[in-house]
Formats: structure tokens, sequence, C-alpha cells
């Protein structure tokens, strides 16, 4: 079985805050917006700056306590 | 929690009213009845609003938001206060204070809409559908908030100028009403583009809040000329907005839980 990209296990675990639709579109965006590559091509190189760059978007719907807490678990969740 | 408790509530309480009312009405405790039981639902919903603002950090975006959605409830509140029989008597210009709060409530709703409807622009979201398809639902909306709030706008516009500073309420009202109607567009689809996820119950819970003040505005303009009696308009139009109301505090007790269950959720 083909491991898990970096990109799915980052939709994977904003799905059920973001919904499935708007999990895929943010990754696809701050992909885009941060590094200007499309989000198959990310690396786990790449989460720190991904995820600073997602953290306003979280900070604005949950608040900044909720919002760090999502992004220390998609740093624990998303492997190599 | 279980969000579709947070549906429930509101229509359980809104069954509740139909059979209290049914069962009040012709009686001398039915205005009273009424009279609270406005006062209650307004009263939550401020409660509700407060919950979710409080559930921010200082000067976080929807923080505000919440707080001017509260401040609307807020402000009328303060005015039903001024409606009291002895305020009412003791106080002079007291059309032109309930005026200036109802303007002041309008104003706080509809920023505290417009901001809880520009939600998914300030996170960087994108919204469903193409912008053509965007730009049919705000004008859908906005032909129904004309059609449905037009009529008393112009009405107590007129009253207004020819110097009836009470109608100043009315266009308070009317405007408020209208505006906020336009904004049921751009809270649906920030719903829509969080569907599926916990971050969208606050907009759909809102969105049907903003749909029952609609339909309490449609009961009051159309229900008398489709022959419905004065009794019904007013019993119907009472259960539209305890809806509403009861629909903005599950919306916010929604942004409370989501805030505090995301915390709980992604800790280590």
């Amino acid at each position: 079985m083909d491991p898990q990209s970096i990109a799915d296990q980052i939709i994977e675990v904003l799905e059920p805050y973001l919904g499935p639709n708007n999990a895929r579109i943010a990754v696809k965006t701050f992909a885009q917006r941060v590094f200007k590559r499309t989000p198959e091509t990310l690396t786990i190189g790449d989460l720190p700056d991904l995820l600073e760059g997602m953290r306003p978007m979280l900070r604005t719907l949950v608040g900044e306590d909720s919002a760090d807490s999502v992004v220390e678990a998609i740093k624990r969740e998303v492997k190599a | 929690m279980k969000f579709r408790v947070l549906v429930a509530v509101p229509l359980a309480w809104a069954l509740v009213f139909i059979v209290a009312d049914l069962l009040l009405q012709g009686t001398g405790g039915y205005r009273v009845f009424l009279r609270a039981e406005i006062e209650l639902v307004k009263g939550l919903a401020l409660i509700g609003c407060l919950a979710a603002a409080f559930s921010f950090h200082p000067g976080e975006y929807l923080r505000r938001a919440w707080l001017f959605m509260g401040g609307c409830m807020l402000f009328l509140l303060l005015r039903d206060l001024t409606m009291l029989p002895a305020i009412e008597a003791s106080t002079a210009h007291i059309d032109l204070i309930q005026g200036i709060l109802v303007v002041l409530a309008n104003i706080s709703v509809i920023i505290g809409i417009f901001m809880l409807a520009q939600a998914w622009r300030v996170a960087g979201l994108e919204l469903p559908g193409t912008k053509g398809q965007r730009w049919s639902g705000v004008v859908i909306a906005l032909l129904l908030a004309a059609a449905l709030g037009g009529p008393g706008l112009v009405n107590n516009f007129v009253e207004l100028v020819s110097g009836d500073a009470s109608a100043l309420t009315g266009v308070a009202m009317a405007l408020g009403d209208m505006i906020s109607l336009i904004l049921i567009a751009p809270v649906l689809f920030t719903a829509l583009a969080l569907r599926g996820g916990l971050f969208g119950w606050p907009w759909w819970l809102l969105t049907a809040s903003l749909v029952s003040w609609l339909l309490y505005d449609g009961v009051l303009e159309i229900g008398p000329y489709l022959g419905a009696g004065e009794q019904t308009v007013k019993s119907v139009s009472e259960m539209f907005r305890a809806l509403a109301c009861m629909f903005e505090f599950s919306a916010g007790l929604a942004q409370f839980y989501i805030v505090r269950r995301t915390k709980e959720d992604t800790q280590a």
C-alpha cells in the first residue's frame, strides 16, 4: 500500500474541522501561497512553513489557543 | 456536545411556544406571557453571543463579530426596558431614546453579521460555486429583502419626514432587517464552504436564525394580504421571532463549544 502523501495526511487532520471540501482547498491554497507549488509536491521539510502560513486562518476561525492546538496535532500526526 | 441538540432546542422552543400561545390566547395572562417570552429569547440570544465572544481572546476577529451580534440584543433589551410604563411615563423624549437604541441595535447587528459573513475572506478560505452563482444568491436575497422590508421602510420614512420621531424606530428596524437579510447569502455560502466540518455549525445556525427573521418579516408583511387574522399574524410572527433568537443562541453556543472542543480534541 502506498504511504499517504504529506498533503493527504494534513487534510485528514483538518477534515473534521474544516470539512472535506475546505480542508483540501486550504492545503492547496496555502501550498500555492507559501511555496507556489501544488500540494502533491509537499515534503515533510515544508511542514513548519506551511503550518505557519495556515495558522492565521485557524486563529480567525477558532482563536489562538485552539489554532495552536490544531497546528501541534498536525505536527504530531503527519509522518514522512 | 451533540450539535444536533442545538438545532432541536430552537425547534422545541417554537413548538412549546405555539402550544402555550394557543392555550393563553384571550386570557388575562396572554400579554405578560408574550412579553416575558420575547424578553427571554432576546436574553438567551445575548447569552449565546457573549459565550461565543468570550471563547476568543481580546482583539480576535470573531470575538469582535460576536460582541457586535450581542450588542444588538443588549440595545434591544434596553429599549424594551424603556417601554415599562413607569419609565415610559417619567422620561422626556422617550420616543427619541427608544429610536436611538433601535438604531444602535441595528448598526450593531449589521456589523456583526457582516463580520461573520466575511470570516472566510479574513481566514483566507474559498467559497464554493462560481462568482456568478454567489452573486445570484446575493441578488435573490436583495430582492427578498426589498420585497419584505421595502414597504415598511418607505412608510416609516414618510412618517419620520413628516415629523413623527417614533417612526425612527421603524426606519431603523426596516433598514436593519433589509441589510441583515441581504447578508443571508454570504453567511450561507460560508456554511456551505465549511460543510461537513465542525467549524461550519455556527454559520448553519446563524443562517437558520436569519431565515427565521426573513419569515418573521414575511408573515408581518404578507400575512394580512393572505387573509390571516390579526391574532394569527401575531402568533406566527412571534414564533418566527422566537426561532430567530433561539437559533442565534444556538449559533453562539456552537461557536463556544467548537473553540473548546477543537482544543480538547487536538491536545496530546
